[in-house]
């Protein structure tokens, strides 16, 4: 028998309330039981038992509903499952052309990736939680060099960054040794992006022609041609790296 | 010969009580009463799920109580009681039993 209500005593936990409520079914039903427990709740005597019973009457609840959520959710997606195998065994080339279609585009960029890492070695960061990239897209050739000249003063003077480089994308015409031009993606980066890579330089750095005369940070331009057969031949790795020397206040 | 019907203990247990005199029950007042008939303690888990089973094939229905009782906290409470489909229910179940018991009394005497 639950005893008769026991007037000005406090409310149960509201942590477990809440817990019920958010448990429990929508609607009035779910609502009702847990004002069921409240109004029992008041009806017994006050003390340490009566809050291990609300303990234990109210995981009862949360464990049931939590459940059926659960199974209810999983039911779904063996649903969702099932009609999705259906559909795909009833359209067999439309499953292929998807299957196709995500192979491509996982295979796509990992063979780019292992022909990239392949040319340039593997770059192995010492601290890769500490490499931080600032930047701004600029689309003028000529001012995409300019504005690190803006850059440049206020990111020497950060305390909080070891190493600064700084680095541009940009086309190279070279002249191909069989009568055709050959147009390069490259990266213009100061030796301080290969210092933030924990690198002393990269393969075409190391390889590449140097200018005795140019001063300060130099350019290296490397990269990958786009032009189909360039791409792994190696070829202009290092020798046609090209140094350029880029006099200016800004570069000390 | 009409079809047997057989009820769960615990339903019908839950129908009857519900059919007890008096106003339409509250969960807590039903537990009540049928921790007094059956002088044994009620599981609330139980109950609630017997009265939702009952409630899916209309043996029972519910009205939200309009009385405001503070110690709720503002939500409502239900008040159940057995539709006529489930006395009926209960009329054929009661039926069922009778014929199963008859002839038997000297046997279990």
């Amino acid at each position: 028998m639950i005893p008769r209500p026991t007037s000005g005593s406090p409310d149960p936990p509201g942590l477990l309330v809440r817990l019920l409520e958010r448990t429990l079914p929508r609607g009035v039903a779910g609502v009702s039981m847990v004002g069921d427990l409240l109004e029992e709740w008041h009806r017994r005597e006050p003390g340490p038992r009566r809050a291990l019973w609300f303990l234990v009457a109210s995981s009862g609840p949360v464990a049931r509903y939590t459940a059926v959520r659960v199974a209810a959710r999983m039911r779904g997606l063996a649903r969702a499952g099932a009609d999705a195998l259906r559909r795909s065994l009833r359209n067999p080339g439309q499953t292929g052309l998807t299957v196709l279609a995500l192979g491509l585009g996982i295979a796509a960029p990992a063979t780019m990736f292992s022909v990239v890492s392949g040319l340039i070695g593997e770059v192995e960061l010492e601290d890769p939680d500490r490499v931080v990239h600032v930047g701004r897209r600029f689309t003028s050739r000529v001012i995409g060099i300019a504005p690190f000249h803006w850059l440049w003063p206020g990111l020497r003077d950060v305390e909080t960054l070891d190493v600064v480089g700084l680095y541009s994308r940009d086309q190279v015409d070279l002249g191909g040794g069989e009568g055709y031009a050959q147009r390069l993606e490259v990266a213009l980066v100061t030796p301080g992006v290969f210092q933030a890579f924990g690198t002393d330089a990269a393969p075409a750095a190391r390889s590449g022609p140097r200018t005795p005369e140019a001063k300060g940070p130099r350019w290296c331009s490397h990269g990958s041609s786009g032009a189909a057969g360039s791409v792994g031949t190696g070829r202009f790795w290092g020798a046609r790296c090209v140094w350029t020397g880029l006099p200016g206040p800004w570069w000390g | 010969m009409p079809t047997p019907v057989f009820l769960g203990e615990f339903e019908q247990f839950v129908l009857l009580s519900l059919l007890r005199p008096g106003e339409a029950a509250a969960v807590l007042d039903l537990r009540d009463r049928m921790e007094e008939l059956a002088d044994r303690s009620i599981s609330r888990g139980a109950l609630y799920r017997t009265l939702d089973r009952l409630e899916g094939k209309g043996w029972v229905a519910w009205e939200v109580d309009e009385e405001d009782v503070p110690e709720r906290g503002g939500r409502p409470r239900r008040r159940f009681h057995v539709t006529g489909e489930g006395i009926a229910v209960l009329r054929a179940s009661r039926d069922t039993l009778r014929e199963l018991w008859a002839g038997l009394e000297g046997v279990l005497r």
